[in-house]
């Protein structure tokens, strides 16, 4: 193990309540929070309208950054990357499902525009967040980081575990753009086509968390054989992950289903309206 | 890098590059797909003749030794274990990592395993830290995984010169790894393989180093329990 230990990812050490440090997280968030945020800065200290930031959005955009480092930082980022499944699909419900729609929803009109300048990235942006190519690279995400050759490889570096992190976070921002907010240079998409949309990417989410659940035997290599963490059991550890998935995830998907279908019916100007509305 | 315009419209050269870019994704997916697929085989995709374990190019003899039991009476390893697949094993309680995996990945084997695997296999303990490993905790421990399991003690001495028949280095005193319980004191530095000797000969053709599987457990203790050497 080296001296620094810069990204949570199995050690194979004793869990321990100790706090460690993980400078490359800390690093990762300054990044990811000066992009998102510097826009706005610049835009309200050069004198400009900060009212078209409302505070709804602004609370978003706060706990969507919170629930980032929360996941990646010490606890949940070192018990899931080496520990226990059940926390790695915490960790998965926050990368994948909480955070994303927060960022996307909570993004600043500034940094939104920002992005729009940016022609080239927001060309990229504007592919990828085309509804079936969006909606396609999560499931692929999704089935591939969870197929156990793959997690094992990943998890066992610290490189791996990043990128394992960053897919969750990627894929997930461009699933749900589209869905709670409206990507740069893109029409909003329909209410039904993000009904569409949302059901599609979760759809594969209830076979591998059944998988997970009547499995005669762990499938990851990484926590069946990790400490035990208080004498929880592989097996059932690999039980509650999937519970996790099947049951929070899937609540949390009819939420927002529902979100998206009472906004639909909704009266007068809030209907066909996007979550978020582009400045652009 | 080219430059794409986002206010352009061009439907043909957009509909071919989004049909590139489904082809590239459909691709990705199978490939995903592909690997969820080999995930799911079951692990017995071996040839049934060999063991998950690692075969030793020379057997090793079961030791014939009487050592303590958690009931405090003698316990006569060759008499006891006869006709028995025997997994020993030489660890301790205290033992942060190493130990309770592979107990307890055994015990949920046994568990589920086929009555007529499950009688016929003995997970026999040998404590490696005699000095806090008393009967009571050492069958508390193994209480905790299977209570068929049998625990045994003996001065340390003893259980190194034991496990020099059979090749393993003696256990020794050492520092807690990182990040282990302080209130543990200290560890004990112990050989980390399941020695399986067949119920045929009382020799160990297989040994199950640290990294062994519930998948490859159950795969080779019917196989332990049927084959002759």
């Amino acid at each position: 193990m080296s001296a620094v230990q810069w990204w949570c990812s199995a050690q194979g050490v004793p869990w321990s309540w100790s706090w460690r440090p993980y400078p490359g997280v800390w690093l990762f968030m300054l990044l990811v929070a000066a992009a998102y945020l510097a826009p706005a800065w610049r835009t309200r200290a050069s004198g400009g309208d900060g009212a078209t930031w409302p505070p709804v959005r602004r609370a978003a955009a706060i706990a969507g950054l919170v629930l980032l480092w929360i996941s990646l930082d010490w606890p949940v980022g070192a018990l899931g990357s080496g520990y226990l499944a059940s926390v790695h699909m915490v960790q998965y419900i926050l990368l994948s499902l909480v955070v994303p729609p927060l960022l996307v929803a909570g993004m600043p009109p500034a940094t939104h525009a920002a992005l729009a300048r940016r022609r080239r990235l927001a060309a990229v942006v504007r592919a990828l967040t085309q509804p079936l190519v969006a909606v396609a690279l999560f499931i692929v995400t999704f089935l591939v980081t969870h197929a156990p050759p793959v997690t094992d490889a990943l998890m066992a570096t610290q490189l791996g575990s990043l990128v394992l992190d960053l897919a969750w976070l990627v894929t997930g921002v461009l699933f749900w753009w589209p869905l709670v907010g409206t990507p740069p240079g893109r029409r909003a998409l329909p209410p039904p086509g993000r009904i569409a949309c949302l059901i599609a990417g979760a759809v594969p989410h209830t076979p591998v968390a059944m998988w997970m659940i009547l499995a005669s035997y762990p499938l990851y290599a990484t926590f069946e054989l990790a400490p035990r963490v208080y004498g929880f059991d592989a097996r059932a550890d690999q039980q509650v992950a999937g519970g996790i998935m099947l049951v929070v995830g899937g609540l949390y998907v009819l939420g927002m289903l529902s979100a998206i279908f009472l906004r639909w019916q909704g009266t007068g100007e809030e209907r066909q309206r996007p979550l978020h509305v582009p400045t652009v | 890098m080219q430059h794409i315009d986002l206010t352009a419209r061009r439907p043909a050269r957009r509909r071919a590059g989004a049909r590139r870019t489904l082809a590239a994704v459909a691709t990705a997916a199978l490939t995903g797909v592909t690997l969820a697929a080999a995930a799911c085989a079951p692990a017995g995709g071996a040839p049934p003749s060999e063991f998950a374990g690692i075969v030793l190019p020379e057997p090793l003899a079961k030791p014939a030794v009487t050592l303590t039991d958690t009931q405090g009476q003698p316990y006569d390893l060759r008499r006891e274990t006869d006709g028995k697949v025997t997994l020993l094993f030489f660890g301790y309680t205290s033992c942060p990592d190493v130990c309770p995996v592979h107990m307890a990945n055994i015990a949920a084997v046994l568990k589920a395993a086929e009555p007529e695997v499950r009688d016929n296999v003995k997970v026999v303990f040998v404590t490696t830290d005699p000095e806090r490993d008393t009967p009571q905790r050492l069958r508390e421990w193994l209480d905790s995984f299977d209570p068929s399991f049998v625990g045994l003690t003996a001065p340390l001495d003893e259980v190194n010169r034991i496990q020099a028949t059979l090749n393993i280095p003696p256990a020794v005193r050492q520092p807690l790894p990182p990040g282990a319980d302080s209130a543990a004191g200290y560890g004990v530095g112990h050989a980390a393989q399941v020695i399986a000797f067949s119920p045929f000969d009382d020799l160990a053709h297989v040994v199950y180093p640290f990294g062994t599987r519930q998948r490859d457990w159950a795969h080779d203790l019917p196989e332990l329990v049927e084959h002759r050497w």
